[in-house]
């Protein structure tokens, strides 16, 4: 499991924006930043409506940073806050998928050769998953989070994770070899 | 009556000079016999405002602010009447002795008895040489009529007023200066 | 973790937003901080609202009032006139032989 230490800047920066020091949270948003827009952008696939999305969530952070208990209540935080406004955005319709995962175009090269245009396909493939899935991939393999952890930030049953990851795996998996025999 | 009751009677009647001789009298009674009611109450503070707005440049309201300068309050009720007799007589006479008190002096006090009996009075109290209040008191036969200024007033220039045809004619009832003799 | 894994690990790698996020997040919170000024705007607008109201009572009074001050002295007068003439009349009988 990776796990990321809080170094002692955050934890001044934190302190120090919670007394309503400007400088102090705008270290915090770039301490965090990468993170939040990252699975907006993954989740989303658009650069612009991604950082629109993540701006909301610093915003919405600025508005309730008093209810932060710590640095690491403020990375669950940011999380759950993200994920969950990824999914509304992507259920008001707008930006879900036009095609479904069984009609996603297969990789032509194999999995074995990283390079950008393998990424991109496996990127258009995960794009294609349902919006659970899509979301427990991106926890799991950007944020590099256990099920267990994954299930705090998306508020469903651990064993529901779990089958969601192991069918999205799967699939994705199927549809790279497929592609690959192609 | 004893000569003490009358005397505690005419003494309770007697009007100060912040008394309020129209809301000692009882309008309700005669409400509804009445066609037509006029009530102006001018309290110091309505008269304040009516200064503010009375025109210095226009001739008829630079007069009347004038004339309201040294008031603190007019009031007047006026009732007419369907039906002759549709007030008693005896109500308009309690008021009558109200304004009877030795710092009133009766200017004009008429009286018509018969048929078509009226009961007209114009009443000063003074003060030394000022005016301190008027009362006028006109009961006609289908028509009953209280004004009660309080505050220093000129006649005259109630009297320039009417000859400005701003409103009717005084007259020369008013005295030009107040006297404190009484006249019949 | 297998290669696959790794290879979406790979896609999925972390990506900085555009240069200058962090300021325009705190742009767009100052239009909070400043919220006091739209308060005391709205409180400005809410006063001159309500002295626009009173102005508008007061005039009302004002004019209500200089009426009543003219219809009082019209009945005044009327009433001392009515007085006069009863006056006239019986200086005038007084003098009938």
């Amino acid at each position: 499991m990776f796990v990321r230490v809080q170094d002692n800047s955050g934890l001044v920066a934190f302190e120090k924006a919670l007394l309503g020091d400007e400088a102090a949270f705008a270290e915090l948003v770039r301490q965090h930043q990468a993170m939040v827009f990252s699975i907006a952008l993954h989740f989303l696939r658009n650069r612009a409506v991604a950082e629109e999305l993540a701006q909301d969530v610093f915003l919405h952070l600025f508005r309730k940073l008093k209810e932060i208990e710590s640095p690491t209540h403020l990375t669950n935080w940011l999380r759950r806050v993200t994920s969950h406004r990824c999914i509304d955005q992507s259920r008001q319709q707008k930006y879900r998928p036009r095609v479904g995962l069984e009609a996603a175009r297969e990789p032509s090269i194999s999995p074995k050769h990283s390079d950008p245009m393998l990424q991109s396909m496996l990127d258009r493939l995960i794009q294609a998953l349902p919006e659970k899935p899509r979301m427990v991939v991106i926890l799991r393999y950007q944020e590099e989070l256990e099920p267990g952890e994954i299930a705090e930030v998306m508020q469903i049953p651990v064993g529901t994770v779990k089958s969601i990851l192991h069918r999205a795996l799967a699939v994705l998996r199927g549809k790279m070899e497929r592609g690959a025999h192609a | 009556m004893s000569a003490k009751q009358f005397a505690v009677v005419l003494f309770s009647l007697a009007i100060c000079p912040g008394q309020d001789l129209i809301q000692s009298f009882d309008w309700a009674k005669l409400a509804p016999k009445a066609s037509e009611t006029v009530e102006v109450n001018l309290d110091g503070f309505l008269l304040k405002m009516a200064r503010s707005f009375l025109s210095d440049s226009k001739p008829d309201e630079a007069q009347a602010k004038k004339l309201i300068g040294g008031l603190k309050s007019i009031k007047v009720r006026s009732i007419k009447f369907n039906n002759e007799g549709d007030y008693n007589m005896a109500d308009v006479d309690k008021l009558r002795m109200a304004v009877s008190g030795s710092e009133w002096s009766k200017v004009v006090e008429v009286k018509n008895s018969g048929s078509k009996a009226s009961n007209v009075g114009v009443y000063i109290k003074n003060n030394g040489s000022k005016t301190e209040g008027i009362v006028i008191l006109a009961a006609e036969p289908k028509e009953l009529t209280i004004v009660q200024v309080v505050g220093s007033i000129d006649p005259e220039q109630l009297r320039a007023l009417g000859d400005a045809g701003i409103i009717p004619k005084v007259g020369n009832v008013l005295p030009v200066k107040p006297k404190s003799d009484k006249k019949d | 973790m297998n290669e696959f894994e790794e290879q979406l690990k790979q896609t999925l790698s972390r990506k900085q937003p555009a240069i200058g996020f962090a300021e325009k997040v705190l742009a767009r919170t100052h239009p909070r901080n400043h919220s006091w000024k739209w308060a005391l705007v709205a409180g400005l607008a809410a006063c001159l609202a309500a002295v626009g109201v009173y102005e508008t009572y007061r005039y009302q009074q004002g004019q209500f009032a200089k009426e009543q001050v003219m219809l009082a002295l019209r009945i005044t007068a009327d009433k001392t006139h009515v007085a006069q003439q009863k006056v006239d009349q019986l200086n005038h009988r007084s003098f009938l032989p």
